[in-house]
């Protein structure tokens, strides 16, 4: 027991004593192991981290979406699953803020809502309507704070918000994760505005105006607990997936039926109505066509009731003319009938006193004939006398005017003029007169000779017509005879003209009657006529003013068609428009398409997954490299201090210490060292550095409860690893030394024979080498085992650091390759392959004249699989450009080494590296692709071109079209090119999707960022490793080179006493480690190149390619890294080596 | 005035909480030229007495002289260019770099030394003239001191001081080590200083010191040292 106690002692006191040989190995081991087991632990931490909060919140495994939201029948279809345990619809709908235009996903909540539980930040969750809860990211935060309201615009001027949301404005109420998104930066895409959301909130289910469920979120029992990163879980959900969508088979074709029936009845009713609108504009024109003739109608009636009246009135003023002509003449007549009957009856009065008179007469004159003929006879004979005395006063007057006048005395001429005076000769005149004019000489005699002959001759006549008169008196009485006979007659004739005037008068009488009779009615009939005449214009005002109203009235509603007609007609060409939209897509309509998403498909998702699994990949080499370095270097030192101690050992020999009483103070030392270090670096690597790796994504993904496991395997690998390391390397140095005699223990062990190296027989360099070059030289050869050992840890440190720049190198690069030297185009605008052809040349117009595009390419874009056993199936992209000589300027085609430039050409398709490397393909071989529609195709390789993310086959139409057997290919993108800045992409990207033509825009530059964000936070993990790799190079560097000093101290103090200055016993023996380092580094150099490499090819994934490029600036920083520590180490050494005690050391014979 | 003159030196070692003083105001002198033997029991303090005056150590008290300068006032620099240029050093175990050859560990100390003498003649000197390319462990152990004597020498220094130059050897090289000691000393004029515990070889010496218990009891001066043949132990 006391010799134990002595032992116990002895071994603690070797612990104190060598303190820093003790921490070095407990530190070396510490690094490794904590480095191995912090990158082994972080990866599996975040999933669980992730996995805990899924679980928390109840996330669904299984997210069901269909293109045409869900029925009952579709939610019974979904409720009838197997081993489903809740089940929840929901509504979403994608929204435009009104303020910076921040594209959110709103989500539906009621409170009794079990899945996807949303994890409250801040606040609370909505509670009423009007309510919202926000995504609590700093963008969001940095708009709304709790209490202000946030108002949604329609995403663009013909959409409607009301056809999913009730109202429009919400106030904020809290912030808020869902377990749905992973990552605050990653929350996936929208098909509105810039095509990338910016948040997503959640608001009452009552808020949304919308009838059926959008989406159907379903959890199973089976998957209750199960590692959600686990292939169990992947396989189980994968089934389910199947089955769900299998099980829509037969639904999606009874509803696409339903929906086409509905349809086309929906359509022939909008048709109909359509129609009847037309009809109503027909109708309505007509309408106005007949009020126009009925206008016109009116207007010709009215004028013909004006004319009509016009002659109406002047009728009637004829007509009263003609009245009252009718009534003068009427009078007239009567008067004239009367007075012709007056003077009738006058007449006849007066005829019949005529007749009386005459018969009175007749008798008169028949006494008055008898007289006359009496009275004749007398008057014959008195002229028969007269004509005897004329006779003979003629013979008297011939002879008196035979004398001349003078000759006559005036007695004759008195008797004369006497005798004459009886006599009248004509003209008043009597024969005395012309006597006296004879006498007178104013008349000649002939004429009274003349005179007395004309009284003669009418003497003479007298006589005749006495004769005459006699006869005619003999005739009249005759005739008297005859009159009377004639007046009775006359009589006669008058009492029957008396009688005819009295019948006359009767008739007289009765005509005036009748006439005045008739004048009366005439009268009335005119003065109806008037009054006729009168309500007439009466009537006729009225109507007229009625046409005018009626004219107003039309020219109101012409007025009013005519405007209604320009927007009823659009919007009859929009409905018929529409109509045939529908009947388009209603015949283009597909059936409904169930989509069963499983977590996978969550934005971020499986980034998230990726990242830790990259950090696994990254677990799997580089601590095992790196525990390597520490385990070798722990070994060296384990074994360089039981050689120290060969004397000792020798001695405890001597004194007949056992072998295992010898050793143990050497397992203990070191397993004691190698536990303490894998016990610290487990805790360190379990709970200390995946903190610090996790936080570094902490700006990526931010879960509330952090989970950090110890994990069995690596742990138990470490302990392992670690004991092994020291433990068996104490075990196997001490089997050598203890095997052999206590006596060859203690005898020094013979010296290590100076050795000629190769180098002096190379006396070209060896000759040129001053003399502590020389030395340098032989010494570095002669411990090639601690030369190799250095060299190995320094370039494995090296490597370490090369890689862990190399990696930032990689993953910073890869998207200024891919993104600026690779695709050179900045943006990729889809069309709509379902919208019209004018909706997409409308589009393509419009790309065209947008301001600031340098160029665009119309490409034809398709998705298509490889497989292949044994490779996870891939979707590559093919790309056909219209233009092939302009494609050039948008994808840079090249060898990734020599970077010899490629053109597409028709000797086949240009595929991208990773694809190529994937499927083992080479330049000559021919390429498979899978179609949705599962036909292959077989396409020539002609080409492999360097390209980081995602899957290309470049080629051209005409190999398209001869390979992949389509006759009509349709250019359905275009490539962008410009050199603008993110607002005026936004403002593209809004103005773009205004077009029904083009269905997505997306942006390299948004691709960057988000690269850019994922790639970042490998960065830490990065810097991690570089520290860690720094430090590893450190402890290696200063365990090494202490071995070497204590290994030579006889040779330092030596050169000391020769007279050595310090620095030069620091370089004597630093310069040796300065060569080794450079050979380090150099190797290391190749070893992190190989190693990034390796590195690179784990934890790339199956769709991404790192940069194999190394930057000389990261050759730079490593190679300057490990010279720092390299120049540190020194420095400690040299202090060490100050203080050496060189009398102590060269005392002694060992 | 001597040309190494110690005077009232004093060093102390600390070991815990006990001080053990080594020397204790040691005086003593030595003329250019002499073969000095300082002779005592192990323990003695001559050791350190000799790592003074080689400038491996300081004293804490005293002075020092060598060569009229107090080499006990030196700084740390100082001492080093002491050693460097005025001082050889022969240890008991040689300490010969192995990983050079004969040459090259005497090379190693001409490097550094501004009057250092010429290598080749100094191992001829020696009597190494034709193990000049061996290493170290293919010498004998009198071939490998005389590698150490030559390297001491080829600096051509002011002293040169020996620590039982022969205690690691046996008697017949011993004997010869001694004589090329004697022999440099009385060729070169150097002054050679040898540490030892064989009083038999005293008389080889022009200057026997006895230290004992820190302290110098007596020093002897022999006006003609035997040469060493002449010597038997």
């Amino acid at each position: 027991m006391r010799k134990k106690k002595a032992l116990r002692k002895f071994i603690f006191q070797e612990i104190r004593t060598s303190k820093a040989r003790f921490i070095s190995i407990t530190l070396l081991i510490l690094i490794g192991v904590s480095f191995f087991s912090a990158l082994n632990a972080s990866g599996p931490d975040m999933l669980k981290t992730a996995a805990l909060f899924f679980d928390k919140q109840n996330l669904m495994d299984i997210h069901v979406v269909s293109t045409m939201g869900f029925e009952k029948d579709d939610i019974e279809i979904l409720k009838n699953q197997a081993d489903v345990e809740q089940l929840e619809g929901g509504y979403s709908k994608d929204v435009i803020t009104e303020i910076e235009n921040k594209l959110l996903k709103v989500y539906s909540y009621k409170n009794t809502n079990q899945l996807n539980k949303f994890d409250i930040k801040v606040g609370r969750l909505p509670e009423k309507t009007g309510e919202i809860a926000l995504l609590g990211s700093n963008e969001i935060k940095s708009i709304y704070q709790i209490g202000d309201t946030v108002t949604f615009i329609p995403e663009s001027d013909d959409s409607e918000l009301s056809d999913h949301l009730k109202r429009t404005s919400y106030t904020v109420v809290g912030f808020v994760t869902s377990p749905l998104y992973v990552s605050e930066k990653q929350l996936g895409s929208t098909s509105i505005g810039k095509g990338s959301l910016d948040g997503y909130g959640v608001i009452m289910a009552e808020d949304f105006n919308l009838s059926i469920y959008t989406d159907v979120y379903m959890t199973f029992h089976s998957l209750k607990g199960v590692d959600p990163y686990n292939e169990a879980y992947k396989s189980k959900i994968k089934e389910y997936q199947d089955k769900i969508e299998d099980s829509f088979k037969e639904r999606a074709v009874t509803r696409l039926q339903d929906i086409k029936i509905d349809a086309t009845k929906e359509l022939a009713d909008a048709k109909i109505k359509v129609a009847d609108g037309k009809q109503e504009l027909i109708d309505g024109l007509k309408k106005l066509n007949d009020a126009n003739i009925k206008i016109q109608d009116g207007e010709k009636q009215i004028a013909k009731a004006e004319s009509k009246l016009a002659n109406a009135q002047k009728e009637l003023v004829k007509g009263q003319a003609e009245y009252d002509a009718n009534k003068t003449s009427f009078n007239n007549k009567m008067a004239d009938a009367k007075s012709q009957l007056e003077a009738a009856n006058t007449k006849l009065k007066k005829e019949q006193q005529t007749v009386n008179e005459n018969i009175e007469k007749v008798k008169q004159g028949e006494q008055k004939v008898t007289q006359a003929l009496t009275q004749l006879v007398e008057q014959e004979k008195t002229l028969t006398e007269q004509k005897t005395q004329l006779t003979a006063l003629l013979e008297e007057t011939r002879n008196v005017i035979a004398v001349p006048v003078s000759y006559i005395t005036d007695e004759q001429k008195s008797a004369l003029i006497q005798s004459g005076s009886s006599i009248s000769v004509g003209d008043s005149q009597t024969l005395s007169d012309l006597w006296t004019s004879y006498f007178k000489g104013e008349a000649s005699g002939s004429s009274l000779v003349e005179a007395l002959e004309g009284v003669i001759t009418q003497l003479e006549s007298g006589l005749k017509t006495a004769s005459d008169t006699k006869q005619q008196l003999s005739t009249q009485l005759e005739e008297l005879n005859n009159n009377q006979i004639q007046l009775d007659n006359a009589q006669k004739s008058l009492t029957s003209g008396s009688m005819e005037l009295h019948e006359k008068w009767q008739t007289y009488e009765a005509g005036k009657a009748n006439g005045y009779r008739q004048l009366a009615v005439a009268k009335n009939k005119l003065k109806e006529g008037w009054s006729d005449y009168n309500e007439g214009i009466k009537t006729l005002e009225t109507e007229k003013h009625k046409l005018k109203d009626a004219k107003q009235k039309y020219e109101n509603g012409l007025n009013e068609y005519n405007d209604k007609k320009v927007e009823a007609e659009k919007e009859l060409a929009d409905a018929e428009e529409e109509i045939a939209d529908g009947e388009k897509s209603l015949e283009d309509l597909e059936k409904p398409v169930y989509y069963a998403f499983s977590r996978e498909d969550n934005p971020g998702y499986t980034e998230y997954a990726d990242n830790a699994k990259r950090l696994s990949a990254l677990s799997l080499v580089f601590p095992l490299f790196f525990f390597a370095i520490a385990a070798l270097v722990s070994l060296t030192t384990i074994t360089r201090m039981i050689e120290e101690q060969r004397v000792q050992i020798g001695t405890l020999k001597a004194q007949g210490y056992t072998n295992w009483e010898i050793s143990l103070k050497y397992y203990v030392y070191a397993l004691g060292a190698s536990i303490l270090g894998t016990t610290l670096g487990l805790l360190l690597g379990f709970y200390g550095i995946p903190q610090i790796i996790i936080n570094a994504y902490r700006s990526m993904y931010d879960f509330p409860n952090r989970v950090l496991d110890p994990y069995l395997i690596p742990g138990l690998f470490s302990f392992v690893i670690a004991v092994f390391c020291t433990g068996v390397t104490a075990w196997a140095v001490l089997r050598q030394d203890l095997k052999s005699s206590p006596a060859e223990l203690m005898r020094p062990k013979a010296p290590k024979l100076g050795k000629r190296i190769l180098l002096e027989r190379i006396p070209l360099i060896w000759n040129r080498l001053n003399f502590i070059e020389k030395v340098t030289m032989r010494n570095l050869f002669r411990y090639k085992q601690r030369m190799l050992m250095t060299v190995f840890g320094i370039a494995g440190c090296m490597g370490l650091m090369m890689t862990g720049f190399g990696l930032n190198d990689s993953i910073s690069d890869i998207s200024a390759l891919q993104f600026n030297d690779l695709l050179r185009y900045q943006a990729l605008v889809v069309f709509d392959e379902d919208a019209k052809k004018e909706e997409i040349q409308k589009a393509e117009e419009a790309i065209s004249n947008t301001s600031g595009l340098e160029e665009y390419l119309l490409v034809h874009e398709e998705q298509f699989e490889v497989k292949k056993s044994g490779v996870n199936t891939q979707q590559a992209l093919v790309l056909v450009p219209k233009d092939t000589d302009k494609f050039s300027q948008f994808v840079s085609l090249r060898s990734r080494i020599g970077k010899q430039s490629y053109v597409i050409s028709e000797d086949g398709a240009v595929i991208t590296e990773k694809l190529a490397n994937l499927y083992g393909i080479i330049e000559g071989d021919t390429i498979t692709i899978t179609d949705s529609d599962n036909q292959q195709f077989k396409i020539p390789v002609a080409k492999i071109t360097e390209n980081y993310t995602g899957h290309y086959i470049y080629m051209t139409p005409r190999t398209y079209q001869k390979y992949v057997h389509r006759t009509s290919m349709s250019y359905n993108a275009a490539l962008l090119s410009y050199h603008q800045d993110k607002a005026w992409e936004d403002t593209l990207s809004n103005t773009l999707n205004q077009y029904r033509g083009i269905l997505a825009v997306s942006f390299h530059s948004s691709m960057i960022v988000m690269f850019d964000d994922s790639m970042g936070s490998l960065n830490t993990v990065v810097v991690v490793l570089i520290i860690c790799a720094a430090v590893l190079a450190f402890v290696v560097l200063y365990n090494l080179t202490n071995i070497n000093v204590s290994e030579r101290i006889r040779e330092l103090s030596t050169i000391k006493v020769l007279g050595f200055y310090d620095k030069e016993v620091t370089m004597y023996i630093y310069r040796e480690n300065v060569i080794l380092s450079l050979i380090g580094i150099l190797f290391g150099s190749f070893v992190g190149k190989f190693l990034h490499y390796f590195v690179l090819n784990t934890a790339a994934m199956d769709n991404m390619m790192f940069s194999y490029r190394l930057h000389v600036h990261s050759y730079v920083f490593a190679g300057l890294l490990t010279l720092l520590f390299s120049s540190m180490v020194m420095w400690v050494m040299h202090n060490k080596l100050k203080h050496v005690d060189m009398i102590e050391a060269l005392k002694s014979n060992d | 005035m001597s040309y190494v003159k110690i005077v009232d030196e004093i060093k102390r070692y600390h070991m815990g909480e006990s001080t053990i003083v080594a020397n204790n105001g040691i005086n003593f002198e030595i003329e250019q030229g002499e073969f000095v033997i300082i002779l005592g029991p192990s323990g003695a303090g001559k050791s350190t007495v000799l790592n003074i005056l080689g400038g491996m150590d300081l004293p804490d008290e005293g002075q020092v002289l060598v060569d009229g300068v107090d080499i006990a006032s030196f700084s740390a620099k100082e001492l080093i260019k002491y050693r460097r240029e005025d001082v050889g050093f022969v240890f008991q175990f040689y300490n010969l770099v192995p990983n050079l050859t004969a040459k090259e560990n005497v090379e190693l100390a001409t490097q550094i030394s501004p009057n250092a003498l010429d290598v080749d003649q100094v191992m001829e000197d020696v009597g190494l003239s034709d193990r000049k390319q061996n290493f170290p462990a293919q010498l004998s152990g009198g071939e490998q001191q005389r590698v150490a004597i030559a390297r001491a020498l080829a600096k051509n220094p002011k002293l040169l001081l020996c620590d039982e130059p022969t205690g690691a050897l046996d008697y017949e090289t011993g004997k010869q080590i001694l004589k090329l000691l004697q022999d440099t000393c009385k060729n070169t004029g150097t002054t050679v200083i040898v540490i030892t515990h064989n009083t038999a070889i005293a008389p080889m010496a022009n200057r026997i010191i006895h230290i004992h218990n820190a302290k110098v009891r007596n020093v002897e001066l022999n006006e003609s040292p035997m040469p060493v043949e002449q010597i038997e132990w």
